[in-house]
């Protein structure tokens, strides 16, 4: 299953390197690809599990990201990720 | 063995050196190879994916074992761990090993700095402020891969040639010149910083070979040509013999010159050229003692901050005490902190700057830092107490620039006479003529200043619009170029119509080729790096005042800067014993 979700960055800092990590780690926990892009940007996606990769894409407050989620168990990685976006990655 | 190599760079710093090759990477580890074998692949893949396995380890427990107990810091190290264990990364250095045949340590290298690069080149300031985590976990893994085999440029016991892409003032500031005793870099120029340290400390140094860190390997012998720009990696024996002929004519040589160094700094005519010293670090002061120097014409401070950012007053008054103890009576011009663009910006992590040369350094960082300003001039004055001080102030490009230092200066006065604290009440304050558009006002400035003293390097490349570190434009610095001696020539005539000295400390007045041309331009004071002294010295002593003049005469009549390099090169193999040619 492949889901796409374009979600606004409303956290102050941006995807900056704690919300990054925390990015990260919520995406590994699932088996489903995840694969993220600026919207608008011509850079690509990167992998959603690498803190490095998502940190090169330099998504600040107000840009959006395109979330593609593609696997058995993609429902349940979109939910957990688009929940930490819109509760701006919880305070980091 | 591999075969002999020649590269052919810039020549900065003169004299010859065989030694084995130290290899800078970031962070100053040394990385001993950096290609195996085809058969090594399977090898040195499961020796990165062990080091990678055991730094997460490390950061796993050193994260347990801080807990909850400083959030900050244990947020730092999941950056970190989130960072060594990232599935791009370890894929990334893997196919480095798999596909180019590199080290697992010198594959993590190249594959973090691709990342730190273009971190550093993003417009959010937020992440490219990540660089220095970048950083941390390339010598997290090159530490746990290298293991005991780590070798730190601080901790070198033999000596060596140091191989970098550049070196920076924070590289530099921390060497051991005991070990140390060439320098070979990628890029550079002329009076890059890199140039500067190895005149200061009297190494052979060639700059601009382009790739000569990737090139040569730990362990290869190189030859350093300080004359002919030239390193030779692996010379075969006939080569190694000759040099090491040459290399034993030079000692000979330099013994020759110091012995010289005794008689007076004065032309065949007789008219005295005061010389003074250069100063980079602390530790060149003790031997200027046989040098028979005027005194120290720049001091460097910015090093004391580098070393140490944290100095404040009292480190800096210390650093100003030990020197002027250490000189006696003779004066010493401080300059004050010459921060920004190639030197850092002394730990405020990487921030980076459109244009570095043109932006916030020197004395217009010290403005927007005035607690590291003041704290300077406090020792400053202090230390005019126990010596002959003089104040410099670097890149001052306005009449408001200078008085809004001078009353700085005035301010930390009044503080002074408030706290009862002794100073030397009429310490003179100059001014080092830079850009264009002082040596354009001088006769404006003049007036208000005791002293002016004129950095070459600095002032060629903004007259010239040349960056004197970038190899591909680096021909056309032109310290010879009408444009420049115009300057130079106003610079003086407002100095002398105002009755205040006009020295020179730029690189320009320790070139053989230029010294003819700078004394009869009317200069008779120069600042130059301790080791150029006995050169300069005995160039002065074979040269006529008189003869001078009319040299600068016809330079001033040329309409392009290399007609007037020829006519400099004619004089010199016309009127120079050949033992002074170059």
């Amino acid at each position: 299953m492949e889901i796409t979700r374009t979600l606004p960055i409303t956290h102050k800092y941006g995807l900056h390197a704690r919300a990054s990590t925390k990015f990260a780690e919520v995406a590994q926990q699932f088996r489903a690809a995840v694969f993220l892009a600026r919207a608008g940007a011509s850079d690509g996606e990167v992998d959603g599990k690498s803190v490095l990769g998502i940190l090169t894409l330099g998504i600040e407050l107000g840009h959006e990201i395109v979330l593609r989620v593609e696997g058995d168990d993609a429902e349940a990685a979109i939910a957990a990720l688009e929940e930490l976006v819109r509760a701006d990655f919880h305070g980091v | 063995m591999r075969p002999m190599e020649l590269k052919k760079g810039i020549a900065v710093s003169p004299g010859i050196v065989i030694r084995e090759a130290f290899i800078l990477d970031s962070e100053e580890i040394r990385i001993p190879e950096r290609f195996i074998e085809k058969e090594q692949i399977e090898e040195e893949s499961a020796r990165l994916e062990a080091a990678i396995a055991e730094s997460e380890n490390r950061l796993d427990q050193d994260i347990a074992q801080l807990g909850s107990k400083i959030q900050i810091n244990t947020q730092i190290l999941e950056i970190h761990r989130q960072l060594v264990g990232d599935a791009v990364l370890k894929n990334e250095i893997l196919i480095g090993i798999q596909e180019n045949q590199y080290t697992a340590e010198h594959s993590v290298s190249r594959v973090l700095n691709k990342y730190i690069k273009k971190f550093e080149r993003m417009d959010s300031q937020i992440i490219s402020e990540r660089v220095h985590d970048l950083y941390d976990v390339e010598k997290l893994i090159l530490t746990t891969l290298l293991g005991s085999r780590v070798e730190h440029l601080d901790s070198l016991e033999r000596e060596v040639v140091l191989v970098a892409r550049n070196l920076t003032p924070a590289q530099t500031a921390k060497l051991d010149a005991t070990w140390v005793k060439g320098f070979a870099t990628d890029i550079g120029g002329k009076t890059s910083h890199t140039a500067i340290m190895a005149k200061a400390l009297g190494i052979p140094a060639v700059v601009g070979l382009e790739n000569i860190s990737t090139t040569v390997v730990g362990g290869d012998t190189l030859i350093i040509d300080g004359f002919r720009g030239v390193v030779l990696i692996n010379p075969d024996a006939r080569t190694l013999a000759d040099y090491r002929d040459k290399e034993a004519n030079l000692v000979k040589l330099r013994q020759r010159l110091r012995k010289d160094v005794a008689l007076p700094s004065e032309t065949v005519d007789g008219y005295p050229i005061e010389l003074f010293a250069n100063i980079e670090l602390i530790k060149e002061v003790h031997a200027l003692a046989n040098l028979n120097t005027a005194g120290i014409g720049l001091f460097r401070t910015e090093f004391i901050h580098l070393q140490n950012p944290r100095s404040g007053e009292e480190g800096h008054f210390q650093h100003y005490q030990a020197t002027l103890k250490e000189i006696g009576q003779l004066p010493v011009t401080f300059r004050t902190l010459d921060l920004g663009a190639d030197k850092g910006d002394g730990g405020r992590g990487p921030w980076v700057e459109e244009n570095p040369f043109l932006g916030c350094r020197s004395i217009r960082y010290c403005f927007e830092h005035p607690d590291l300003f003041r704290d300077q001039l406090r020792a400053l004055l202090r230390a005019s107490a126990h010596g002959s001080v003089r104040i410099m102030l670097p890149m001052v490009g306005a009449i408001a620039e200078l008085d809004r230092a001078l009353n700085m200066l005035d301010q930390v006065k009044e503080d002074l006479r408030n706290d009862g604290i002794a100073f030397d009440e009429n310490v003179p304050v100059g001014v080092m003529v830079e850009i264009p558009s002082l040596a354009m006002i001088a006769d404006l400035i003049a007036p208000r200043v005791d002293f002016f003293s004129v950095g070459t390097n600095d002032l060629t490349q903004y007259t010239l619009a040349v960056d004197r570190g970038n190899e591909n434009v680096a021909s056309l610095f032109d310290p010879g170029h009408p444009a420049v001696l115009r300057l130079l020539q106003q610079t003086l005539r407002a100095g002398e119509a105002a009755g205040i000295p006009v020295s020179l400390c730029g690189e320009m007045g320790s070139e053989p080729l230029y010294v003819p041309l700078l004394i009869g331009l009317g200069f008779r004071n120069l600042s130059v790096s301790p080791t150029s002294i006995p050169e300069v010295k005995r160039l002065i002593r074979t040269i006529k005042v008189y003869e001078c003049k009319a040299l600068a005469k016809r330079c001033l009549a040329h309409t392009d800067g290399l007609a007037i390099t020829a006519e400099l090169k004619d004089w010199v193999s016309d009127k120079l014993p050949p033992s002074m040619r170059f």
